[in-house]
């Protein structure tokens, strides 16, 4: 019984309170002789703060959400570089693009989670990035209170089912394991696409020896040569929205939808700038940005 | 006679006409043979499973297993109640193995209570299933526990049929990211929990919950299904009501053991005195040691169970001396066949031990109990049991280590020379007349009910029928949690709301998981053994000798940052003991209540202990040769207390006796740890009590929890403060003993510090009975109604 030790005293705030509440509780609920109590039947009000968020509330068969759909210009002519070049590919990413012969825009997802953390934890945004007549779309499907996240999935997971290719960032170890797991929760078999490009792969295989390290915002700078202002770190995100949840704080919301956009329109840029074949030209480009 | 009993007399005879014999063999109890009672199961068993009882060596079912299988057919919770060795693996496994046979998807959950246990079971059911022409191909059973490999993990969760784990594991590796697991839980029909009487006091509330969390989980992949629940149990007096307290639904009991056991001679041993004024008695483990060699010596295989790791080490190293000092070959050879084992060896070790026990190139085991629990070593001949290991369960489990389905066996209680143990020499038929103890637990403890529905909520949106798993306190509690902000309801269901991991907070066990690794600085620090947290200040304290299969090895240095404690082997003479101060501080009081002439006070403490000195011990004599003072950091709890003073008047009636107050109110004490669980529906070990002066200047009892925070056991103790020293006094003055017994005012549990020699120490005097009624009589003013305390105890089952 090490006081210093952590795992010795749990730290959940409910069991301080039941200590500290412990009189008031105890005349409720009378431990040891069990006597009827009358209960509290407060009515918590449904967090929805539908109100100042963009986009606008859909239904399906599981519930509500929020879905935020714009027009997003960019340029997708890398894709016929693509097809043509596939065999210069690394063999990893001849392999995830094995099962899609010809690709087509229509296949192209692009897509980020956000969500509150570890595994096991809920999921409240899905962002898409998809390609409709020509142009790009972004579809953000957002559940404003965890009681919509069912919805957001079966949402999400509709779009995601009608696209072969996606195309994420550390997607095949994080968010599309933990898309599944969701899926499965609410009794949904998971979406399979044909094929799964995940850029933080590519990105190393092509400069882990050239960059500090490449995380989306070194990748950004390096290699896009965007700057983007500072937003809210990852790790404050589940928190974030826990507060928006409880309390409607929407700022932080807002400003985890920007980030999640942005996220999505650095892969297709990040795609458009990725070497198809395997030659050094990072020196080069750094070079020639200063 | 057999010729097994015969080896078992004529041993019992050597021993009885040897010179220095004195009488030690002080009672001899024979349990009789019991013939095998078989029992077909109808409809028979399938063809496969069959034939693949036969291969295994199983023509017949015994009626335990016949009975097991009817239940769990007819989708009946069923709880087993048989001994070591009764075929209780195959009990729970035929009919799972039926049900595979029929649908290749299903799933089972088997719980062990340790990992060792696990790992045991999962070889015995490779063992069966080899012999199974379909099942052995299309079956996956698998481990998993801290100790299972990334990959393992992966094809396990997706693959495997019977999955082997420990609550802990369900708790925060497997429930909170059950979506990993659905294939499980959407295919789970049986849930087997081993060894159910271990899941008791704070550990088995806290299971109690795990297995709710459980069913929920298997409720929302599976809505229309229900896992059948199969659990086995050592005797306790509760097993059906414990079982079906920890699952929260009812159970059919299978308590008819249908395998044949030989006889069994059971003696109590007392240590002859050493010297005329019969002050001192010969040590328990040097006799323990003389025994133990007489019979290895016969080939009769033998098992010692001791108190202490550091007995174990002490009895091991005692043995291979006398048995390498023997004349001839074959006494070399039998100190290789000799082997100590206990908690804090490595894995692989214990594993290898347990092998070579299990294939009989091992003649003899000195152990400590955590060989108790049913990990299969084969059958043995004779179990000694060094000093009583608390409670009744404990010694009837010991000795049914020993035994065989037709030959003869024998059990040896030696006894220390320690009140408690005197007591029961003296007084044998005490202990067989004992109906062994109940396995308590509270699965409405608002404690770890509040910790548990925090670790639900994450899992899954609590819903409000949920009262029905939960119990009546629910509501509360889930608004006691949404004040703090954890959950927020929205729409009528209860989501966790919060960064935290609740799981990670919460631990099912009142020992810290936190270890630190025993090295040996020549070997290239090489780990040799691990101590958990609390231990390694009472064990592996600078300048220690830390006794490791049976090698002495001087602790350089404990590094409590690092946690690591560098060793160095060395011959020493000595083995030490800590020396170990308690105490407890009063920080703040939370409230009082007078009772007649008496207040009582509950009170937050800080219970503190520290290993002050430590003290050299020469081997086999035990003669002290020196003392170091240590500088070691105190081991804090802070915890919740309550405290009474005895009011002067009360005080005044003892006086006359010439007994001290602090004396009578020791008995108290005592008394009252033997009611206090009934009353907070613990078990003895999670709850403390200390009598000082040191914060009041007057002898003052003070019972604690024994967990961090408290769990609210002191409450109630407070609470029924009156009620509590009525049922004490009942307690006292109806024990028919004359000055105090191990059922009143000599508590059997009260032990000193776990990493201590009891050999060395002496044990705990039994407090004087008469001057602990006049305190309580006393301070209750008059004689006790006995209706009252009537309704007291059959609402709790008699103490
Ligand atoms: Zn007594």
């Amino acid at each position: 019984m090490i006081s210093e030790d952590p795992q010795r005293k749990s730290k959940l705030a409910v069991l301080d309170a039941l200590r500290n509440r412990r009189k008031t509780f105890r005349k409720q609920t009378s431990l040891f002789k069990k006597e009827n109590s009358p209960r509290r039947t407060e009515k918590t009000p449904s967090p929805i703060h539908a109100t100042e968020l963009p986009g606008r509330e859909e239904k399906n068969a599981l519930g509500t959400f929020l879905r935020w759909e714009q027009p997003l210009r960019l340029d997708f002519n890398w894709l016929k570089d693509l097809n043509q070049k596939r065999n210069e590919l690394w063999p990893q990413e001849q392999n995830a693009l094995e099962a899609l012969p010809q690709i087509r825009a229509s296949d192209l997802l692009f897509f980020d989670l956000e969500t509150c953390g570890f595994a096991g934890t809920p999921l409240f945004l899905v962002g898409c990035l998809v390609v409709h007549a020509g142009e790009g779309r972004l579809v953000q499907f957002l559940a404003r209170h965890y009681g919509e996240e069912a919805a957001v999935v079966l949402a999400a997971s509709d779009l995601m089912g009608r696209h072969g290719l996606w195309i994420s960032f550390n997607g095949r170890s994080y968010d599309s394991p933990f898309f599944a797991d969701r899926c499965r929760l609410f009794g949904l078999e998971p979406p399979q696409p044909l094929g799964h490009l995940d850029l933080l792969h590519a990105s190393r295989r092509r400069w882990k020896h050239d960059l500090p390290n490449c995380r989306l915002g070194t990748l950004e700078r390096f290699i896009l040569g965007l700057k983007r202002p500072p937003d809210t770190p990852g790790s404050q995100v589940p928190a974030h929205y826990h507060e928006f949840v409880k309390k409607g704080e929407v700022s932080n919301i807002l400003s985890i939808l920007r980030h999640n956009a942005q996220d999505l329109k650095s892969l297709a840029l990040l795609m458009g700038a990725l070497p198809l074949h395997k030659q050094k030209q990072l020196s080069q480009r750094m070079n020639s940005r200063g | 006679m057999s010729t097994a009993e015969e080896t078992i007399q004529s041993v019992l005879e050597t021993l009885k006409h040897d010179p220095s014999y004195q009488n030690q063999l002080c009672h001899v109890e024979h349990i009789p043979a019991r013939e095998a009672q078989h029992r077909d199961v109808l409809p028979p068993l399938s063809q496969g499973l069959c034939e693949t009882l036969s291969r295994y060596g199983v023509n017949q079912l015994y009626r335990h297993q016949a009975e097991t299988i009817s239940h769990a057919r007819a989708k009946k919770n069923v709880v087993t109640v048989t001994g070591t060795a009764s075929g209780k693996t195959l009990a729970y496994l035929l009919p799972i193995l039926e049900t595979l046979e029929q649908d290749s998807g299903a799933t089972a959950l088997l719980l062990y209570p340790t990992k060792a246990l696990t790992q045991d079971q999962l070889k015995a059911m490779g063992r069966l299933l080899a012999h199974h022409p379909s099942l052995s191909q299309s079956v996956l059973a698998g481990s998993y526990d801290g100790d299972t490999s990334g990959s393992a993990r992966r094809k396990i969760r997706d693959e495997a049929n019977l999955l082997l784990t420990n609550p802990d594991m369900l708790h925060r590796g497997i429930l909170p990211y059950h979506a990993k697991w659905h294939r499980l839980f959407k295919n789970l029909r049986y849930v087997v929990i081993d060894e159910v009487h271990s899941y008791r006091g704070i550990f088995g509330s806290n299971v109690g919950q795990v297995l709710r969390r459980l069913q929920r989980i298997q409720q929302h992949y599976a809505p229309s299904a229900k896992p059948v629940f199969l659990a086995s149990s050592a005797t306790i007096q509760n097993p059906k009501q414990h079982a079906e307290a920890l699952v929260g639904a009812p159970f059919e009991l299978v308590d008819q053991d249908g395998a044949p056991r030989g006889p069994k001679t059971f003696c109590f041993w007392n240590p002859p005195y050493l010297d005329r004024a019969q002050m001192e008695r010969k040590s328990g483990n040097v006799e323990a040691k003389d025994i133990l060699v007489q019979l290895m010596q016969r080939g009769i295989a033998s098992i010692v169970f001791t108190k202490a790791r550091v007995v174990a080490e002490l009895i091991y190293r005692y043995a291979r001396g006398t048995l390498l000092e023997l004349p001839g070959l074959t006494n070399t050879n039998l100190s290789e066949r000799l082997t100590p084992y206990r908690g804090g060896y490595l894995p692989s070790d214990r594993r290898e031990i347990e092998r070579r026990l299990f294939s009989g190139e091992l003649l003899g085991v000195i152990s400590t109990n955590a060989l108790e629990l049913g990990i299969d070593i084969g059958s043995l001949d004779a179990s000694i049991t060094v000093g009583f290991p608390g409670t009744i369960a404990s010694l009837w489990q010991q000795a049914g280590r020993a035994g065989r389905t037709h030959t003869a066996a024998l059990t040896l209680f030696i006894a220390y020379n320690d009140p408690i143990d005197q007591y029961l020499v003296r007084h044998p038929q005490y202990f067989f007349e004992q109906t062994p103890e109940s396995a308590v637990i509270d699965t409405e403890n608002p404690y770890i009910l509040a910790s548990h529905l925090s670790c639900a909520a994450f899992e899954l949106p609590l819903r409000s029928q949920e009262s029905e798993l939960f119990g009546e306190t629910y509501p509360e509690l889930i608004a006691l949690m949404k004040d703090v902000e954890d959950v927020v309801e929205v729409d009528g269901k209860t989501f966790w709301s919060s960064p935290e991991f609740p799981a990670q907070s919460v631990s099912l066990r009142t020992i810290s998981d936190n270890t630190y690794s025993i090295v040996d600085v020549d070997e290239k620090n090489k780990v040799i053994g691990t101590v958990d947290a609390i231990s390694a200040l009472e064990l592996v304290y600078p300048e220690a000798i830390y006794l490791h299969r049976g090698e002495t090895f001087f602790v350089q240095e404990l590094d409590l940052d690092k946690k690591l404690a560098r060793v160095q082997k060395i011959e020493a003479d000595y083995y030490t003991q800590p020396v170990l101060d308690a105490s407890i501080k009063e920080n703040n009081l939370k409230e009082q209540q007078a009772s007649g002439t008496e207040t009582v006070r509950l009170i937050d403490a800080t219970v503190t202990w520290a290993t002050t000195m430590l003290k050299k011990l020469q081997f086999g004599s035990m003669d002290s040769i020196g003392y170091k003072n240590l500088d070691l950091p105190p081991q804090h709890l802070e915890t919740v207390a309550l405290a009474w003073t005895p009011s002067p008047k009360a005080v005044s009636e003892v006086f006359p006796l010439g007994v001290k107050v602090s004396d009578a109110l020791s008995g108290v004490r005592n008394l009252a740890i033997t009611i206090f669980p009934l009353l907070a529906m613990c078990d003895r070990a999670d709850v403390g009590g200390i009598v000082n002066a040191s914060n009041t200047g007057k002898p003052t009892l003070y019972l604690y929890d024994r967990f961090p925070g408290g769990l609210g056991f002191s409450e109630r103790a407070y609470e029924n403060f009156t009620d509590l020293l009525q049922a004490c006094l009942k307690l006292v003055s109806t024990c028919p003993c004359e000055a105090g017994c191990p059922s009143c005012v000599g508590l059997a549990t009260l032990r000193p510090p776990i990493h201590q020699d009891p050999d060395a120490l002496g044990g705990y005097p039994i407090p004087d009975k008469h001057a602990a009624t006049v305190l309580l009589r006393g301070a209750l003013r008059g004689p006790v109604k006995s209706e009252e305390f009537s309704s007291f105890a059959s609402r709790n089952g008699s103490p």
